[in-house]
C-alpha cells in the first residue's frame, strides 16, 4: 500500500492486497495471526500463501484499456507446486534460497488493439528488484520478539501447572491449550480469577495470558519500520510502428521512520526514461526526462488510505515546443476498500503549469 | 531413562519465535527458544510430561515428538501456522 503512492500518477496503482490462495493454509489461524502484517501489504512479501497475489494484484487497468500483470519470479518458478504437489510446504531452507526470485518481479502491460497484427497496440516489459525488502521478517527479527514470550511463559507454565494441582481441570486446559486460537471459554471461573489475581490482569483476559496480540502488534511495527528500495528497467515498444518507444530506468526508496509514536512513512521515485521524439521522422530514443515523486501516505481508516505525492518532471532534450521544460503536478489518491480483495483508487492532480484538474477512477483487483 | 527428540520444520518462513516449555508435575524441566528449525534431544525419566509450544512464524511448522516414547497425545506430530499455540502430552 506504501510504496503504490509512486505510481497513482499514471493509474497504474499496484494492487498489494495479499489472499491465501492455497487451501492449506487458508485458515482462520492463519488470518488471525497474520492480520495485523497481511494489512500491511506490499508488493514483494511472497509466501506460499501469498503465491498468487503476485498474479493477484496485477490484473489492473488503466484509463488506456491496458492491463498489467507483474508476478514475482519465485511465483511463476513455484506456481508448478500448485498444480503437481500435494503438499505445498516449501522448508524454510529452501525458502530462504529462493530470496532472490522473491525480490525480482516481471512487469508486463500490454495495451490491446484491433490495428496491429499482433493484436497489441503498445506494450511495456520489465523488471524491479528489491534491494531491500520491506516485507519479510528475518530471524534477527524474531529474535527480537524473545522478551514477548518471556512475558508470557510464567502464566503458561501457572496455567499448566494449575492443572496438575486441580484434576478436575484436565479436559479444560486441555482443550484450552490445544486449540487454536485459544479461547478462555474452556477455563473455570476459578482458574480465570487466581489467574487475573496472581498475572494483575484486568482487561481482555485471553489477551492478558496469551502471546498473539503483543507478538502481531511487533511484528507490525517490525515490518513498518523497514526500509523498501527497488530499482527498476521497462522497455516499451510500439506494435504498429515496430519500433521502441522508451526505456526507462527507475528507482523507487520507502522510508518509514518514527517520530515519537508515529510512524511517517515517506516515498521517494526516481525515474529516468529515454523516449522516442516523435517529431522526428526516425526512431530515435532522444527525449530524455527526469521524474521525481516524493509522497506521503495516510490511513485514517482501515478501508480508506490517502497519498497525497508532489512531482516535478524536467525534460533534458528535445523538449517539445509547446511543452515547459519543468512541471510540476500534485496528486491525491484516496484509496477505499471495497472488500478485502476490490480497491477503488481515485486518482485527482493538479498541473500547475496550466493550473487544471483532471481525475480518473481505476480498479484494483486481487484474486 | 528414555531419549525423545523433538523436531521442528519452519515451511514457507525466514523464522520463528517459538517457546517450548518441557513440565512435569506441575514443574518446569526445560524451557527453550527457537528461530529457526530444530531438532532437540532430551534424556528423560520415566513418566508423563508436558510440552507446550508458543509462538508465532509468517509461515508454518511441524513440531514431531519421536523416540522411546510409550505414547503423545494428542498427537506426535502437529502442524501450526502463524499462531504456535499446543500441547503434547508425553508418556515414557
Amino acid at each position: 500500500m506504501l510504496k503504490s503512492v509512486a505510481y497513482v500518477s499514471f493509474a497504474l496503482v499496484m494492487n498489494e492486497c495479499l489472499t491465501s490462495a492455497s487451501a492449506a493454509q487458508s485458515n482462520i489461524q492463519q488470518e488471525a495471526a497474520i492480520s495485523a502484517v497481511k494489512d500491511r501489504g506490499g508488493f514483494f512479501r511472497e509466501n506460499w500463501s501469498g503465491l498468487f497475489s503476485g498474479f493477484a494484484r496485477l490484473v489492473n487497468t488503466n484509463d488506456q484499456g491496458s492491463f498489467s500483470l507483474h508476478p514475482t519470479v519465485w511465483s511463476l518458478v513455484n506456481l508448478s507446486r500448485a498444480f503437481t504437489r500435494k503438499d505445498t510446504n516449501i522448508v524454510s531452507e529452501e525458502y530462504q534460497r529462493e530470496a532472490f526470485l522473491r525480490n525480482l518481479r516481471l512487469d508486463v502491460s500490454l495495451t490491446p488493439t484491433n490495428a496491429s497484427k499482433f493484436k497489441i497496440a503498445t506494450s511495456q516489459i520489465g523488471f524491479t528488484y528489491a534491494v531491500l525488502n520491506n516485507n519479510e521478517l528475518s530471524s534477527e527479527d524474531y529474535r527480537s520478539l524473545s522478551d514477548i514470550q518471556d512475558t508470557y511463559t510464567p502464566i503458561a507454565v501457572y496455567i499448566a501447572g494449575y492443572q496438575s494441582r486441580h484434576n478436575s481441570e484436565f479436559s479444560c486446559i486441555d482443550k484450552f491449550q490445544s486449540i487454536t486460537p485459544p479461547d478462555t471459554i474452556f477455563l473455570s471461573d476459578e482458574l480465570k480469577d487466581s489467574v487475573r489475581s496472581k498475572f494483575h490482569i484486568d482487561g481482555d483476559l485471553l489477551a492478558g495470558i496469551t502471546p498473539f496480540p503483543s507478538m502481531r502488534a511487533r511484528m507490525t511495527k517490525i515490518l513498518e519500520s523497514k526500509a523498501l528500495l527497488t530499482f527498476s528497467l521497462s522497455h516499451e515498444y510500439d506494435y504498429h510502428d515496430a519500433h521502441t518507444t522508451a526505456v526507462t530506468l527507475g528507482s523507487h526508496l520507502l522510508f518509514p521512520f518514527w517520530m515519537g509514536e508515529t510512524l511517517i512513512p515517506l516515498d521517494f521515485e526516481l525515474t529516468g526514461t529515454f523516449a522516442d521524439d516523435t517529431t522526428e521522422s526516425k526512431s530515435n530514443l532522444d527525449r530524455q526526462t527526469i521524474a521525481i515523486v516524493f509522497g506521503k501516505q495516510f490511513q485514517p481508516l482501515s478501508w480508506l488510505e490517502i497519498s497525497p505525492s508532489f512531482s516535478l518532471k524536467t525534460i533534458l532534450n528535445h523538449q517539445y515546443s509547446e511543452e515547459k521544460h519543468t512541471s510540476v503536478q500534485l496528486s491525491v489518491t484516496p484509496r477505499v476498500r471495497v472488500t478485502e480483495s476490490v480497491w477503488l483508487p481515485i486518482t485527482l492532480s493538479l498541473d500547475t503549469n496550466e493550473p487544471r484538474f483532471f481525475g480518473f477512477l481505476s480498479v484494483q483487483y486481487s484474486i | 531413562m528414555q531419549t525423545i527428540k523433538v523436531t521442528g520444520q519452519l515451511f514457507n518462513t525466514n523464522g520463528c519465535a517459538l517457546t517450548l516449555i518441557l513440565m512435569r508435575d506441575g514443574n518446569v524441566v526445560d524451557v527453550s527458544k527457537r528461530y529457526s528449525s530444530f531438532e532437540d534431544s532430551h534424556v528423560l525419566e520415566s513418566g508423563t510430561y508436558l510440552l507446550l509450544v508458543q509462538g508465532a512464524t509468517s509461515g508454518s511448522i511441524r513440531i514431531t515428538v519421536s523416540g522411546n516414547v510409550v505414547t503423545v497425545r494428542p498427537s506426535p506430530t502437529q502442524d501450526f501456522q502463524q499462531e504456535i499455540w499446543g500441547r503434547f502430552i508425553i508418556s515414557l
